[in-house]
Formats: structure tokens, sequence, C-alpha cells
């Protein structure tokens, strides 16, 4: 391998890995917040991207993509509210089934509504051959987008939880939900709230991408499958572990592919296995805070 | 301030509280003393919101709460301090005492009006400061996770946090639990304080001893009903409640 080969691979490899992270963090959330893992969470970054798309026919890029984090991160709202709140008895294992029946119900929607086309969303700036040179290999100035937008949302996630009062609302909720309604917190909204936040954050994901990668209505699942990978590596509920986790898997994949494209999809599961085999509370996980969780 | 009228609760299947009356005066201290499992956990979640009566009325400020989820409880000032402290362990210690006072930072509560509506920063800001003053502890660990204090500073913290949402009526269960002697003096001597303050105490424990000490009445639980009731000190002068509660009656019988 020459360095403008090197330099390629590890530019794909930070490119879906931070994209991995996001949809991660998007597990932690929900996660957090009510031990759920939402496996409708693929699904949301299709959604926010096909939304745009349809938007941008009629709207300018920037207020196509706001309109669709804001109708997916509502539509995660409405399902919510819809389908996770009313549920009975709720046990976990019990709502993560339904969000999978969600993720196929959203799925077949999608497919009604946008048909089996393969789209995508402009170049952010620029076109499709614009690029920077890097240490010899062209970078797409998309790459560039994705990774900031990804840093942006990451830093926004941390400043929300940790210094506004709804935040660390939903952060008492994924501590102690008895504790959190006894300060005066409605649990309820703040579940509702994790989803909606989740599923916005995962349509601006779904919508940085969706120049590089192309966006087709059943592309969801594989991408959970890859976030579940990162989340479980980082550890539930650890954002930064997340993308510590989503960088790791993303250029694992890139340089196993560079010798074999073969192996591509079985790097994460093998990954998964072994974290789950190994060391089930993830890799990037505090321990001091992780045995506070517990007690 | 407070009345209970005939409270049924449970769980599932299980009938726990059969029927409770009781009430509390603004500015008294009442203590529901009990052995383990006579149900007064399961009464004060139930005036909390937290779990559903299934029959009688908790009337507070006369208003009937006993419909009302938790989160509107304290809203109206009736705070619980859980048994076993439910500290966030995971935030910080000035992070658990701000989330203390959520109920009190949001400007949109019809159901809230009067005087503490315009509640803002400020006034928070000095509820911060008071409760600071009241446990130093808390000052001087504000930037530490709450789960590793220890265990008696944890229940200060659990009582400052109830404090910040600024009750008229607050309730406790069991803060001597799993505390050391000398903590639970101090716990102690800031009920006290909170009462010479006007605060008005409803006091569940374990521990009759320290509960009758500090209160005005009370009432004893068993299996789910009250058994006894009167001032603190003809509980503590009755043969029953020292033989049951207080472990005075066995000397005398190995004499
Ligand atoms: N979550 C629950 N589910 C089912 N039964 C419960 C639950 N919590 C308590 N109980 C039962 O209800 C009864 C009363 O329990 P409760 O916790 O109110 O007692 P307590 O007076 O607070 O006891 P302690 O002094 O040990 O705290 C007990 O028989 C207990 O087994
Ligand atoms: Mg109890």
């Amino acid at each position: 391998m020459n360095l403008p080969q090197i330099v390629e691979y590890a530019r794909s490899g930070i490119t879906v890995g931070s994209i991995y992270a996001i949809v991660a963090i998007g597990f932690n959330i929900i996660y957090a917040c009510t031990g759920i893992i939402n496996f409708a969470q693929g699904e949301f970054l299709i959604v926010g991207a096909m939304t745009a798309i349809s938007l941008s026919h009629v709207l300018p890029l920037p207020a196509a993509i706001a309109g669709a984090v804001l109708v997916t991160a509502l539509l995660g709202g409405l399902l919510e509210i819809v389908f996770i709140r009313p549920v009975k008895n709720a046990s976990v294992l019990r709502l993560i089934v339904v969000t999978i029946g969600l993720s196929i119900v959203i799925r077949e929607a999608m497919l009604h509504l946008w048909g089996e086309t393969v789209r995508s969303l402009p170049y952010f700036t620029g076109t499709a051959v614009s690029t920077v040179t890097i240490l010899g290999a062209g970078v797409s100035l998309q790459v560039f987008w994705v990774l900031g937008v990804s840093a942006v949302i990451v830093a926004a996630l941390t400043l929300f939880f940790r210094f506004t009062l709804t935040g660390r609302a939903m952060r008492a909720c994924a501590d102690d939900r008895m504790a959190a309604r006894l300060c005066g917190i409605n649990d309820r909204w703040m579940v509702t709230l994790s989803f909606m936040l989740s599923a916005g954050i995962g349509a601006l994901a779904g919508c940085v991408i969706s120049p590089v990668t192309q966006t087709q209505y059943d592309m969801g699942a594989p991408l959970a499958i890859k976030g579940f990978t990162v989340a479980i590596i980082g550890g539930l509920g650890n954002s930064m572990g997340a993308v510590a986790a989503g960088l790791f898997l993303g250029l694992l994949e890139a340089f196993v592919t560079s010798q074999s494209s073969a192996y591509k999809e079985a790097v994460s599961i093998v990954v998964l296995l072994l974290i789950l085999v190994f060391r089930p509370s993830g890799l990037f996980t505090r321990s001091d805070v992780s045995a506070l969780r517990t007690a | 301030m407070l009345k209970i009228l005939n409270l049924e609760a449970g769980y599932g299947e299980l009938r726990v509280l059969k029927g409770i009356s009781l009430h509390v005066a603004p500015g008294e201290v009442v203590t529901v003393i009990g052995a383990n499992g006579a149900g007064k956990t399961t009464l004060l979640k139930t005036m909390a919101g937290i779990l559903k009566a299934r029959c009688g009325e908790v009337e507070f400020d006369k208003r009937r709460i006993h419909n009302e989820p938790a989160e509107r409880i304290v809203a109206r000032g009736c705070c619980l301090v859980p048994e076993g402290r439910h500290i966030f362990s995971t935030l910080t210690v000035k992070e658990n005492l701000l989330l203390g006072s959520y109920c009190r930072a949001r400007t949109f509560r019809p159901w809230r009006k009067g005087p503490d509506h315009a509640d803002n920063e400020q006034s928070i800001e000095s509820t911060l400061e008071q409760v600071y003053e009241l446990f130093g502890i808390l000052k001087e660990r504000s930037g530490q996770l709450a789960g590793t204090l220890s265990g008696g500073q944890q229940q200060m913290l659990a009582i400052g946090r109830a404090l910040m949402s600024r009750p008229r009526l607050l309730m406790m269960d069991e803060p001597s639990l799993g505390v050391a002697p000398l903590v639970v003096k101090e716990i102690y001597k800031t009920i006290v304080n909170l009462k010479r303050r006007g605060l008005t105490i409803l006091l569940v424990e374990q521990n009759a001893r320290a509960a009758l000490a500090v209160a005005d009445r009370g009432y004893v639980l068993e299996t789910g009903q009250i058994v006894l009731q009167g001032t603190a000190r003809q509980l503590c002068d009755s043969p029953e409640v020292q033989r049951a509660y207080l472990g005075k009656e066995y000397r005398s019988i190995d004499e």
C-alpha cells in the first residue's frame, strides 16, 4: 500500500466511522433514558435523508435539511407516544420487540412513499468531483461536512446534557426514574424527548452522508447493526466511547476491506462477538462511572 | 395541612395499606413508626404519587392530590425524601441539588399560581445557599459525583435536594437508615432546625426513639393499619410502644 492509498482508506474509514458513531449515540440516548435498544434508529437516518431530498425540490438545501430533521424528530416523538408509551407491563424486552416492529413498518412505509429508487442529496459544497488533496490523495469536500457535523452534534449534545436543566433532567431520569419523578421531572416526556432527540440527530446524520453513500429505503437496517456494534464497543450509554468506537470500527472495516472486500460485513460481527465475550461493559467504559450506575 | 382518609394501596394483588387515616397540621412534626414491612414506605410512596391509591383520599392544602402524578405533587409543595436516598449517583452534588428545584424552574405551571409562581433563578440560587448553610459538607463536595459520597453525606444530599423544591410539607422515609449514630444525630439536629423554621414534617421511622424525640405527635403502623396514635409523650409512655419499639420491657423480664 502506498501513502495515497492509505489516506484513501483512512478517509473512508473515518467517514463511515463518524456516521456509525452518530447512530450509536442515537442508540445511547434512548438506552440511557429507558434501557431500550431502539432498532428503528437506522430508519430515522433514511427517513431524514428521504424527507430532505423531497423537500430540496421546493426549498433551498439548508431549509430542506432543517425541515427533515424537524419532521423526523416529530415522527420519533409521535412513534414513542403511540407505540411505546401505552405498552402495559412494559418489560424492556417487549419494548425492544416493539421497536423492531416499528423499523419494519417504517421501512415499508418508505417503500410506498419513495419507492425503490436510489436517491441522494446534492453535495453541500462543490460537486461530486471537487476534492482537496491530502498527502497525494483526493478527499471529497463532503467528507469534511460529515466530520464537521458529527463533531458539532457530539459537542452540542455534551453541552446539552451537562449544562441545560432539561439535559440534566434527562440524565437524572436515566440514573433513577423514581427519584427524578420525586424532583418533579415528568419522566414520560423525558422518554419522548429522548426519542425526538435521537430521531433528529439520526436524520441529520442521514442527510450529511446521503451525497456520499446514496440513500435507499432499506439502508437503515445495516446502519443500525453497525451503530449497535459501535454502541456496544463504546459501552452502552457512553457517547465519547461511541465516537472512539465508531472511528475504530470504521477504520478497521476500511483496512480489512482493502485486503479483501469479502470480509467487510464480517468485521463488525466478529468485533461485536469478541466484545460481548471478553468485555461486555465496552472497551471505552470508565469503570468508576459504570460502578456507580449499577450501585 | 395534610389529611389522609381511609387510604388503601398495594402492589398487584397484595393489599398493603388497609384503610389509613391520619392528619398533619401546619408547623407540626408528625412521625409514623412501625416494624419492617408494616407499610410505611408504601404509605409515603402513595402520598407522593409514585403508587396509585386504590381507595380513600389524600388532601393537601384542601386539595385532593391522590389522583395526581408525582411531578405535580412536588410542585404543590409536598416533597418526599425516599427510603434508601435515591440520589442521582452519576451526577454531581450540585447537579443533584439543582434538579431538586426543577419544579420551580419552569414558568409555565398553570396549576401553581400565587407568590411562588414567579420563581426565578435568583431565588433558586438563594435556596441553594440555604441548603449549603444547613449541610456545609455539600458545598465542599459540590463538584463531586454524588455516588462517591459516604452514606451519611448521601442522606444529607437527599434531604438537601428535597429542600431545594422549597416544600411546605417534607416527608422523610427512614433518614437514619444505614447511617452511623453520629450522623443520625446530625440529621436529627437538622430536623429540629427545620422544625424551628416552621417547616411541616412527616417523618417515617423504625428508629422510634429518635423519631419520638423530635416529633410532636405520632402514629403506630402495624400490618397496614394505624393501631395507636397520640402525642409523642403519650406514645413514649405507652407500654405497647415501649415493648415493641423502644425495647424497654425486655430488661424487666430479664431481671
Ligand atoms: N415493589 C413491591 N412489590 C410488591 N410488594 C412490595 C413492594 N414493596 C413492598 N412490598 C410489600 O409491601 C409490604 C410493605 O412494605 P413497605 O416497604 O411499605 O414496608 P416498610 O414499613 O417501609 O418496611 P421497612 O421498615 O423495612 O422499610 C411488605 O410486605 C413488602 O413485602
Ligand atoms: Mg420502608
